[in-house]
Parts: C-alpha cells; structure tokens; sequence
C-alpha cells in the first residue's frame, strides 16, 4: 500500500537575527540555513495493516505524513502510495486517502457539520444514494444524531473528531491517516474513537497509519510500531518484540504480610528492587524483577510464596511509556 | 480491541465494508460547489455583508469624489474632459469587480499558507488553486461591482460616445479582458507568495495603483511613465487602451492604433500567464511546521 | 515619540507613585520598539512598502503636473505648490492611513482581550503604543521620498525658515496623534460589532478625502470645504500642510494648531468615553 525509500526532507529558512537592530540585521542579511527534518525514512505498509508512527515532538512525523498525503515534495527518494506518487498524482491520490488531524479540523467552520459532510460527498464524487448509505452508517457508528446539524464552531472536541473522522471516511478510503486522533479527548471519547478505527480496520480492511503520544492509542490499536527521531526510522516491527528486547524483565509485586518478615531472600534468577513506601502502605512491598525468558514466572512466584507470607502478588511488565522514553533519550534502539 | 463496544457499533449495518464507487468531477464543478457553500455563508450574515461592501464602496468612491473636485477645479486631465474621465473610471471600477467577484480570493494566499490552511486545500482532490479562489467570499467585491455599474451607467450618457451595438460590445469585451488582466496579476504576485512569505503589501501597493492611477489618460505619465505603465505595470490594459478606442482617441497612443484592441487579447494571456505562474511557484510549497 | 506621548494623551493612569509611571513608561516604550521590529520583520515587506510610496509620489509629481499644464495658477494656488502638496500628502497619507488593522480588533475578536486587561499596563496605552511603534517603522521610507521630491526639485523647504519648520513640526506631531486617535475609536466599536473590517475601510476612505491628503481643501467647493474644516480629518494633514506652504502664518497659523491641540484633546476625551463604556462592555458580558 506505501513504498518508501530513503525518503528526505530538507527546510531552508533565512536565519533570524537576536539582539539589537535585529530587525535591520536580518533585513541585510542573505544568509540561509538549512534543517533536515526527514533524512532517509524507507518503510512499507502492506494492505490492511495498522500502523503506529511514533516519535517525539519534532522528529519528523508530520513531514512523513505530508509527503505521504502529497502534501509535500521530498528532497529526496521515493514514495509510492497505492501504485502512485502522491505529489506527482496528488488529486488521485487525494480521491484515495482520509486524513485527520487532531489539532486542525478539516471541517468547515461556519457550516453545520451535515453540510460540511454534503461538500465532502460532492467535492469526492459520492453518488446521492451512496452518500445517504454512508451518512446512515457512520451516524450510527459514531452516534452523530445530536450534533448533526451543529455548526462545527459549536461543537465539543469529541464531536468535531467523530465528525472529521466521518468526513474522512464517507468516501470509503482504503488508506487513513490520523494524526493525533485522541490528542485532548477525555477517556470516553477517547475509547470511542479507538473502536471506531479498530473497527474500520477490521471491517472495511482500511489501511491506517496512526500517530499519535497517547502510548495507550498504540497499545490498544498497534500490532506494529515506526519510531522516529531526528528524522531517522529507529525501530520498525512488531510491538511486543519491542517491549521483549527493550525491557527484558518482568516484575512479581508482593504485599508481605507483616512488616518485620526477617531478611528478604531472593530466589535464583530475581534481584529485589524495594518500593519507595507510600503513606498509604500498610504493609511492606516488595518487587521481584527476573527474566521471563531464563526464569519462568510460576517458578518465581512459588519461590517467594514458599519463602515469605504474602497477601497480595501482582505479575506486572514495564510500561510502554517507560520504553519507548529510553530510546527516546538514548537515541537509538538496542539490538 | 480490548475495550468493548459502544453503543450502535454493533449495529447491522456496520458489517459490510465501505467501498463506493466514487465518479469523476470535473474542475468546474468542484469550484461551483465550494463557491456556492462560501457565498451562502456570505449572505447568511447579512450585516457583515453590508458592512464590507459599503466599506468597498466608500474606498473607491473617495478617488471618485477625488477625481470628481479635480474635474470641477481644472476641467480636463492631459485633455479629457468630465465625461471622457467617467467613462475610463467606470470602466476601470468593472473590469476591477470582473477581477475581485470570482477571483478576489487571492488575497487570502498569505493567510492560507502561513496559518497552514493550504495543507488543508492540497489533501482534497481539487485544484489548490480553485479551491484558494472559493476560500471565501469578500463581500466588498459586491460594493465593487454595485458602484462600477452604477457610474457606468452614469458615465456612459455623460461620455461622447455613440453607442452602436459594436460600441456597447467592445465595452463589455474590454470590461471582462481588463478584469482578466488584473486578475493575471495578482495571480503573479499570489505566486511569489510561496517563497516570500508574505507579499500583502505588495498586492495591496499594486491594487491600490491601479485604482488610484486607472482614471487618468495614461498620457499625464509622460512618455516613460506611459510605456511602464503598460509593459512593467499593464494598467494601460485594464481600461485606458480600449477606452481611446471607444472615445476616438486613439491617434494620442505611443503605439499604433489597433493595440487599443490589444487588451482584448491580452487579458485572456496575462491571465493564463498568472495561472501557470501560481501553479509553477506552488511546487516550492514548505508547508509551515506543525 | 514613542511612550511618554500615550501616557500622556489617554489619561488612564491615576495618581501612582513616580516608580509606577516610570516602570509603565518602559513597558510602553518596549511595546512600541516590538512593534517596529514587527514593522520590519519581514524584509520584502520593507523593500516593498519602500518602493511602494517612492512610486507614488513620482505619480502623483506626474498627475499634477499634467492637470496644471501650463496653467500658471488655479484659485491662487501655483503649480509648484500644488505639485509639492500633492507630495506631502501621499507621503503623510502612507503614515497615517495604512492599510493595517489595529492589534484591539484582533484581541477582542480572538478573544484575549480578557487577559490584556489584568497587564500592568493599560490596554489603550499599549494599542497606542503599538500604533506608534508601526507610525515609527514608516518614518525612514517617507524621509526616503521626501527626499527624492526634493532632489527632482518637486518639494521645496517649508515657508517661514527655521520658524517655519518649526511650527510644521509641532503641527506634524499634533496631526499624527489626532489621526491616532481617530483610529483608536473606530478600532475600538470592535466591542459592539465584531467586524469593524468595514468600519475601518470606510473610515480610512473618509480620511484621506477629508483630510485632504488626497487633494488640498483649497480646490474644493466652498460648501465642501466649510464643512470639512468642522470635523477632526483636516486637523490630521491639510492643517500641518497649510502651515508648511505658509498660508496660514503668524497668529492665524498658533490658532491652526491651537484647533489641532483641541481635536487631540476632543479624541481622548471620546476615546476615554468609548473605552469605559467598553469596558463596562466587557465586565458585564464577560469579554
């Protein structure tokens, strides 16, 4: 579905001038600078897969995404969407995708959204009959009845992304973008937009490529993840086999029955990471990190029990955001 | 995946893919329908409306109470008189509306492309440029037009014209093609737009020459003024060229005789020429960063 | 002319200690300078309005030019003069009646007028001095084609000698505020219509025409003129004009801009009126 290779952007701006007479300084001078804000992405995207692009804020997402939806030209290499180069073909290409931002709807403001939706249907080629189907099911889906007739500018964020999200869709795309679907949402709305795009994925088959800093999106939605920085892939494959190479280790979180239980005895395989105590702990709770891989979890957990009297037990592994903050930091990923 | 269902996903009708056949639609008509959503937007605020088109109106007509103290003090301008003047500005004043009604949107470039709203017009299947030109509606081009033909009207009884049928042709001809020119213009400089950043002043600079400096017969300039007031700046185009011809003036040209006919001609090209000239400068289109 | 000049004409700061007004002074003086180099932010934008008002005044040094032909004199007014007016005009035109929007509108109507208010320093004070920070930014392009009049012998030094120069200055100064104010409340009915776009079009048509930036008073017709000479407009560039050709002199020329200094004094009551009435505007309707 997308092909690309060795995909570069390059910005060139004039320099901004500070101190005094900036103004007049940078009206004199001619000096340029050029930033590479994408320096050699290749990827691909299969037909019918969801994928989450990732990175921190800068990395060179959105660029990704505009040179993608033929928005912007590379600099450099190639990208084909659907057999096309977005760009060269932008308006069939166009015809082909749905895109949403989070930040920037693509509604029109003054128009009540079922109007915005009549635009759309008229501007994409949507026969009248085709156009009611569409409009019947994704009112349902996302249970627009409401604010159908809402102007846009009234509408609450979580009513303006269910509506971007039809606009997008009402032409039945084989390929979306979202860009920061969830971004402001509160949980409900959040959970609602999440089973709209597994469901279109699913059902339609739809094509998604999802970016977002909500790890939770990611998690819910994502068998595979892109991450980016500086303009560079770090890592592109599956989820799970991130977090397993990430963060070899598992934690076995125990609530001792009493506080004075005599030393604490680590079974072979697991080092004891004590808990900061909270003033709401009543008791003492301890963590035991072992690998998954050399230790099996039963056997860690029937070493303790047999060692200790313990209340509570709690299998846990390391958060996402933990992870996916280290490779942010470090700059790249462990092989 | 994980969480279940909201209501209605369950529904029947969710089951079955989305994938309509989708027909083809042509340029024209996707401007249409844009066009025709902004102005019904226009005229749902009708004070707004009102408000911007008197604002036009009192704009244009300040030059026409300018020229008109002049006309009363000294009588003629580089030797045409009352009428003479009338018909040029009212001839000017149309062809600007025939530029400003459907094309006045260019001067929204600025604003698309640097708050990022041209991302917006580039992700639909439809020309970036037509979709800029149905952007909005600026009402104050409808206090244009109302003011160009009510002095046009005016003007031409004043004016020492006999108006046959090829007279009033030549007249609407002339009116569309000098709409085109300064239409072709702005293009131009809407083009420059995609690597200056901002060329608001100088859209402005050139519309308000235009409309200051239409009225007067471009001999006033003097030779050089004259010649770079029809090739640098084509204001030669817009109204004085097919005017000369309509007054019987044309033996006061630098140039021959029938390029008072030029601009029927030269409209469509500088139009055509601004066209390409926007749709050339857009491929260098850094969209702003997110 | 950048802060201590929009303390002074709004009023708007009670008695407060020295320390107060000088630190409100600097935070003016720095809104202005910010605005200035707003003014010049952009580089084609400079180079543009440059050669913008350079265009023009050779333009209308041609137009006059050519209306006198050679007609030595209309209604006592003599072809250099009326050459060298039509000069000045465009060049006082640029200054005081440019196409921006002042920045009130754009906060009432985003909505931030409700933080603007909790500053320090007075909202009317700082729209001031953001006005004459843009007014400043403008000063070098209109020195620039005063300049070139000069050196095309279309402009000549002003009638009176060092006097002279001298009045046209305190009556340019005085031009310059009346023309800020005027802008000010017609900027401000921005807190009764939210699109003042056409108020400030017609108010900018209206102001070239009447204060004869366009084409003196003189060559209009006498019930024209009386009417004019009755409102706030001619005070903003036919009076500094009059002075600098010298038809008005001597005591009629203190009396000129003694009406000038009233005007100023009119518009700042006006505009203190519009704004508290706003203000009550704003309080009650929440912003």
């Amino acid at each position: 579905m997308i092909r690309a290779e060795g995909l570069v952007k390059e910005f060139t701006r004039p320099v901004r001038r500070t101190g005094p007479l900036a103004g007049v300084r940078s009206l004199l001078t001619r000096e340029r600078v050029t930033t590479r804000a994408v320096d050699g992405v290749s990827f691909t995207v299969d037909r019918g897969e969801l994928v989450g692009y990732l990175g921190p804020n800068g990395a060179g997402k959105s660029t990704t995404i505009k040179m993608l939806t033929g928005v912007l030209v590379p600099t450099a290499g190639t990208v084909e969407v659907d057999g096309r180069v977005p760009w060269r073909d932008r308006t069939r290409n166009a015809r082909g995708i749905g895109v949403v931002f989070g930040q920037r709807t693509q509604l029109w403001h003054d128009l009540p959204l079922r109007d915005s939706f009549e635009l759309v249907a008229k501007l994409y080629g949507l026969d009248q009959p085709d156009y009611q189907r569409a409009l019947g099911r994704f009112t349902e889906l996302l249970d627009l009845h409401e604010f159908l007739d809402t102007p846009v500018r009234g509408l609450s964020l979580g009513q303006r992304m269910r509506g971007d999200l039809t606009a997008a869709m009402l032409y039945g795309p084989p390929l979306l973008y979202l860009d920061e679907p969830t971004v402001g949402l509160d949980v409900v709305a959040k959970a609602r937009i999440r089973e709209f795009v597994a469901e279109t994925n699913a059902v339609d088959g739809t094509t998604v490529v999802l970016t977002t800093h909500d790890l939770v999106d990611v998690e819910r939605l994502c068998r595979r993840v892109l991450l980016i920085d500086h303009g560079q892939v770090l890592y592109d494959g599956d989820l799970a086999a991130l977090r397993r190479r990430y963060v070899p280790y598992r934690d076995l979180v125990v609530t001792l029955a009493r506080e004075d239980d005599g030393p604490l005895v680590a079974p072979p395989g697991t080092t004891v990471v004590e808990r900061p105590r909270s003033a709401r702990d009543t008791a003492r709770v301890v963590v035991f990190r072992f690998d998954p891989a050399q230790t099996p979890t039963p056997a860690v957990v029937a070493a303790v029990t047999a060692e200790h009297e313990v209340v509570d037990l709690d299998v846990t592994d390391p958060d996402l955001e933990a992870v996916i903050a280290e490779i942010y930091s470090s700059g790249r990923v462990r092989a | 995946m994980a969480e279940p269902p909201a209501d209605g996903a369950a529904g029947t009708a969710a089951r079955e893919p989305w994938r309509p056949q989708l027909r083809e639609v042509s340029p024209l008509r996707a401007w249409w329908v844009l066009m025709a959503t902004s102005l019904r937007v226009v005229f749902a605020y009708r004070s707004n409306l009102l408000n911007t088109a008197l604002g036009s109106v009192a704009l244009q007509g300040s030059q026409l109470l300018f020229v008109g103290v002049l006309l009363h003090r000294f009588e003629q301008v580089g030797g045409w008189g009352f009428g003479e003047v009338a018909l040029l500005f009212a001839m000017r004043l149309c062809a600007h509306a025939v530029c400003t009604v459907p094309f006045g949107q260019h001067s929204a470039i600025d604003f698309l492309i640097n708050e990022g709203d041209y991302d917006r017009l580039l992700l639909r299947p439809v020309s970036p440029f037509l979709q800029m030109l149905a952007w909005r509606f600026n009402p104050g081009s409808l206090g244009d037009l109302s003011l160009g033909v009510v002095v046009l009207v005016v003007a031409a009884r004043l004016a020492p014209v006999e108006w046959t049928a090829g007279a009033v042709v030549l007249l609407v001809l002339a009116i569309l093609a000098g709409g085109l020119v300064e239409a072709g213009v702005q293009f131009a400089l809407s083009s420059l737009s995609f690597r200056l950043r901002a060329t608001w002043s100088l859209k402005v600079t050139v519309d308000t020459t235009f409309a200051d400096f239409g009225p007067y017969p471009l001999g006033v300039f003097g030779t050089v003024g004259s010649l770079a007031l029809t090739f640098v700046l084509p204001l030669a185009f817009i109204a004085y060229l097919p005017a000369t011809a309509l007054l019987g003036r044309t033996d006061e040209l630098l140039l021959p005789a029938w390029a008072a006919y030029s601009s029927l001609l030269v409209g469509p090209l500088v139009f055509w020429g601004g066209y390409r000239a926007f749709v050339h400068q857009s491929r260098h289109y850094d969209s702003p960063a997110g | 002319m950048t802060g201590p000049v929009a303390t002074s004409t709004t009023g708007a700061t009670t008695a407060a200690p020295a320390g107060h007004l000088a630190a409100q002074a600097r935070a003016l003086v720095a809104i202005g300078r910010q605005s200035v180099r707003s003014a010049l932010a952009v580089r084609s934008e400079v180079l543009v309005s440059g050669v913008a008002v350079l265009v023009r005044v050779v333009l209308v040094i041609l137009v006059w030019r050519a209306v006198y032909g050679s007609t030595p004199e209309v209604v006592g007014v003599d072809r250099s003069t009326a050459v060298a007016y039509a000069v000045l005009g465009a060049v006082f035109t640029n200054v005081l009646n440019p196409f921006w929007r002042s920045s009130l509108e754009v906060r009432v109507r985003q909505g931030r007028i409700a933080v603007d208010l909790l500053r320090p320093v007075g909202l009317v004070p700082q729209t001031l001095a953001q006005q004459v920070g843009t007014t400043a930014a403008a000063v070098p392009r209109c020195v620039l084609a005063v300049l070139l009049a000069l050196v095309i012998g279309a402009l000549q030094a002003p009638a009176g000698g060092v006097l002279g120069l001298l009045a046209f200055a305190v009556s340019t100064v005085l031009g310059v505020a009346v023309a800020l104010l005027c802008n000010l409340v017609v900027a401000m009915t921005a807190f009764w219509t939210l699109e003042v776009g056409g108020a400030l079009m017609v108010y900018r048509a209206v102001a070239q025409f009447a204060s004869g930036a366009l084409i003196p008073l003189w060559f209009m017709p006498g019930w024209l003129r009386g009417t004019l000479e009755w409102l706030p407009f001619q005070a903003q560039v036919f009076t500094p004009l009059s002075v600098y050709f010298g038809t008005v002199r001597g005591w009629d020329a203190v009396g000129a801009v003694a009406v000038q200094a009233l005007w100023v004094v009119l518009l700042a009551l006006l505009a203190q009126l519009v704004w508290s009435r706003a203000l009550h505007r704003v309080v009650v309707q929440g912003g």
